[in-house]
């Protein structure tokens, strides 16, 4: 007996195998045995049927793809905490859907154990790489549909060098997309659709090479907010594109409510610093269209917000520091489509001419956020697109860098 | 014989019952330390819960300000911020002997004002209406503090952990084992072991001089009593005797 187990641990040890292709079911009855089978490199093809599986993934480079988007179905039936949690570099995770987990559809973190950080992280970014934070390097989602989850659509937390694209997320009670905590992020999200959240896109303490193109963001209580908190380590938030983005009636009180209370703005750059925001479609909000304001204790810095085309918002542009800052810190407006603001004159007061300029205070009122609905009960979404080409073709590696997106080439979109 | 083998059987069991103790205090783990990742998932959903299962009986005991004293006990309801229970204390609520609330309202029931009222003339009430003012009354502090312990909404376990969470030990609160867990100097949470289910919350002031303990048990949907109209009486109505009978006049 002890002989034979012996035997077998050299084998084991042995077995070590060129990358290849893996189907579920098939090759393995579930997606997480097929990951727990998997070498870096394989190619995790899974039939269509419902999975009421959490799949944790810690092997690096490995892609798992749906044959059909709308018809691999992981559940969590309100019960599983993550449809995919992954801690390695590399991964890719492809053309399916993930639904009813109590936390996130799909996590990517370089986040372990209490104290990972110096201390002397906590506040001050980095501007330039040094390799001691130990971000998740590589990760991408394709054609994924998310829902009704009790946190995140897709989440990627410390995590950096990745791609969010052609993807979707409706019904949950935080944002249907986060990139959070990562500098530099180096992340590019590029033709996502994101309604029905409480947030679209939340990017709190993304710094560094974040792109948000060419998407939508629809009916959710907020559409985009860059933003600075404390309670997350990396702070100030800086350095995200926001380019060529449909941003519509982000103030739809039939969605499952936030409970920071944030209600009611397409755009919204909280306390964010050095952020780009051009040549986006604005309209339908009842508090603003684009918002450059303060969020305690951070004051929105730097930000330039040229040639987006605004419409029918309670007020189009506002710029809101705290009382504390009489100046435009930085922040400027110019080459906008709009009719309302505060300041009433906001690219005169604000203009993008390098100076510093003083500004009179504002006293912003928001409203109270409409109670909402229970994420769990908001409505499936319908049948998305699913992902082109021969799905069976084992893709390469991730790239060390994602291609970005050539942000002079995107223009405003049509509603 | 007999009686020297059971004397030193006794022992046997004795010393046995020693080596136990002694290896379960070997093995029992202790804190405080960081939360888990499991255990962060656990705390994420602790106010949430509360919120799913939509209400509670519960008892509050508090020492609002030094020297005085306060035992709420009734039912809560979670999901619309309401309740009602009998109140005993010391100091400004001494006169309150129940309570109907909500997050705008305040329905008091206060004998001495009915017996004052009555005297005065007033048509007879049960109940003397007024808004809900956390920065005026210690009552109302502390009912803020019990409908602050639901949410509709998941907190983020991944900062919970990264936060710094302590696990501090394992305890029982009415017969249920729980693990104890520090928020912060100011909150602790006692949480069943392996759920979600919060039975004890321990809150303080900044100064760490007033604790406010709130144990919960069972969780489920909560009716508020009926009120006519009839009985309520707003305070304003009667606000000369309302105030003397708060400032123990």
């Amino acid at each position: 007996m002890m002989l034979a187990a012996l035997a077998v641990v050299p084998l084991a040890g042995c077995s070590a195998r060129e990358p290849g292709t893996l189907t579920v079911p098939g090759d393995a009855s579930s997606i997480q045995q097929a990951v727990d089978k998997a070498v870096p490199g394989d190619l995790i093809l899974v039939e269509p049927g419902t999975y009421n599986e959490e799949v944790e993934i810690d092997v690096d480079d490995i892609t798992i793809r749906g044959m059909d988007r709308n018809g691999v179905v992981l559940d969590g039936s309100d019960t599983l905490r993550n449809g995919f949690k992954v801690t390695s570099d590399g991964v890719s995770i492809e053309n399916l859907t993930v639904h009813s987990y109590r936390l996130n559809g799909v996590i990517f973190t370089g986040s372990g154990a209490v104290g990972h950080f110096e201390e002397e992280y906590r506040d001050a970014p980095q501007v330039s790489d040094d390799g001691t934070v130990p971000h998740l390097e590589r990760f991408r989602v394709a054609h994924v549909t998310t829902y009704n989850n009790g946190l995140y659509g897709i989440y990627a937390f410390q995590s950096r060098n990745g791609v969010v694209v052609d993807s979707y997320a409706s019904g949950h009670p935080d944002s249907g997309l986060y990139v959070g905590q990562c500098d530099p992020c180096n992340t590019v999200v590029d033709g996502v659709t994101m309604e029905n959240n409480a947030i679209g896109y939340y990017g709190t303490n993304a710094s560094g090479d974040v792109y948000v193109v060419r998407s939508t963001f629809r009916g959710n209580r907020i559409g985009i907010t860059p933003n600075s908190q404390l309670q997350e380590l990396l702070s100030p938030q800086r350095e995200t594109y926001v380019v060529g983005n449909l941003v519509l009636d982000n103030d739809n009180p039939n969605t499952p409510p936030v409970a920071r209370g944030f209600y009611g703005a397409g755009i919204a750059v909280g306390g964010g610093v050095s952020n780009y925001i051009a040549r986006n479609y604005v309209a339908g909000h009842d508090v603003y269209g684009i918002g450059v304001v303060t969020l305690n204790p951070f004051e929105a810095e730097g930000n330039t917000i040229v040639g987006n085309v605004l419409t029918d918002n309670r007020y189009d542009l506002v710029y809101g520091p705290s009382s504390q800052v009489v100046t435009s810190h930085g922040n400027c407006f110019a080459e906008n489509t709009f009719t309302t603001a505060i300041p009433e004159d906001i690219e005169q007061a604000l203009p993008c001419d390098g100076n510093e300029h003083e500004v009179t205070a504002v006293d912003l009122k928001y409203p109270r956020a409409p109670a909402g609905s229970d994420y769990r009960d908001m409505a499936a979404p319908p049948a998305q697109p699913g992902m082109p080409g021969d799905l069976a073709a084992r893709p390469g590696p991730l790239p060390a860098q994602p291609q970005y997106p050539d942000l002079d080439a995107i223009g405003v979109p049509t509603p | 014989m007999t009686r020297t083998l059971r004397l030193a059987g006794t022992k046997a069991l004795a010393m046995a019952t020693l080596t136990v103790l002694a290896l379960a205090a070997c093995s029992s783990p202790s804190g405080p330390r960081g939360v888990t990742s499991e255990e962060a998932d656990r705390l994420s959903e602790v106010f949430f819960t509360n919120f799913d299962n939509e209400g509670a009986h519960f008892v509050l005991n508090a020492a609002p300000t030094p020297g005085t004293a306060m035992v709420i006990e009734g039912e809560v309801d979670f999901v619309e911020a309401q309740g009602y229970a009998v109140v005993s204390a010391t100091g400004s609520d001494a006169p309150v002997h129940g309570v109907i609330f909500s997050e705008a309202v305040v329905l008091e029931n206060m004998p001495q004002l009915v017996d004052l009222a009555a005297t005065a003339g007033q048509q007879p009430f049960t109940w003397v209406a007024r808004p809900f003012d956390s920065t005026a009354y210690q009552l109302d502090s502390l009912l803020g503090v019990l409908l602050g312990l639901s949410v509709q909404q998941r907190e983020n376990p991944l900062l919970l952990e990264q936060a710094g969470v302590q696990w501090l030990r394992e305890d029982a609160v009415n017969g249920v084992a729980v693990d104890v867990f520090e928020f912060s100097p100011q909150v602790r949470l006692w949480v069943e072991t392996g759920g979600t289910r919060l039975l004890r919350f321990e809150g303080n002031s900044s100064t760490l001089d007033r604790p406010i303990v709130i144990d919960l048990s069972e969780p489920g949907p909560v009716t508020l009593p009926l009120v006519e109209e009839a009985d309520v009486v707003q305070v304003a109505d009667v606000q000369d005797l309302y105030d003397a009978v708060r400032s123990g006049a």
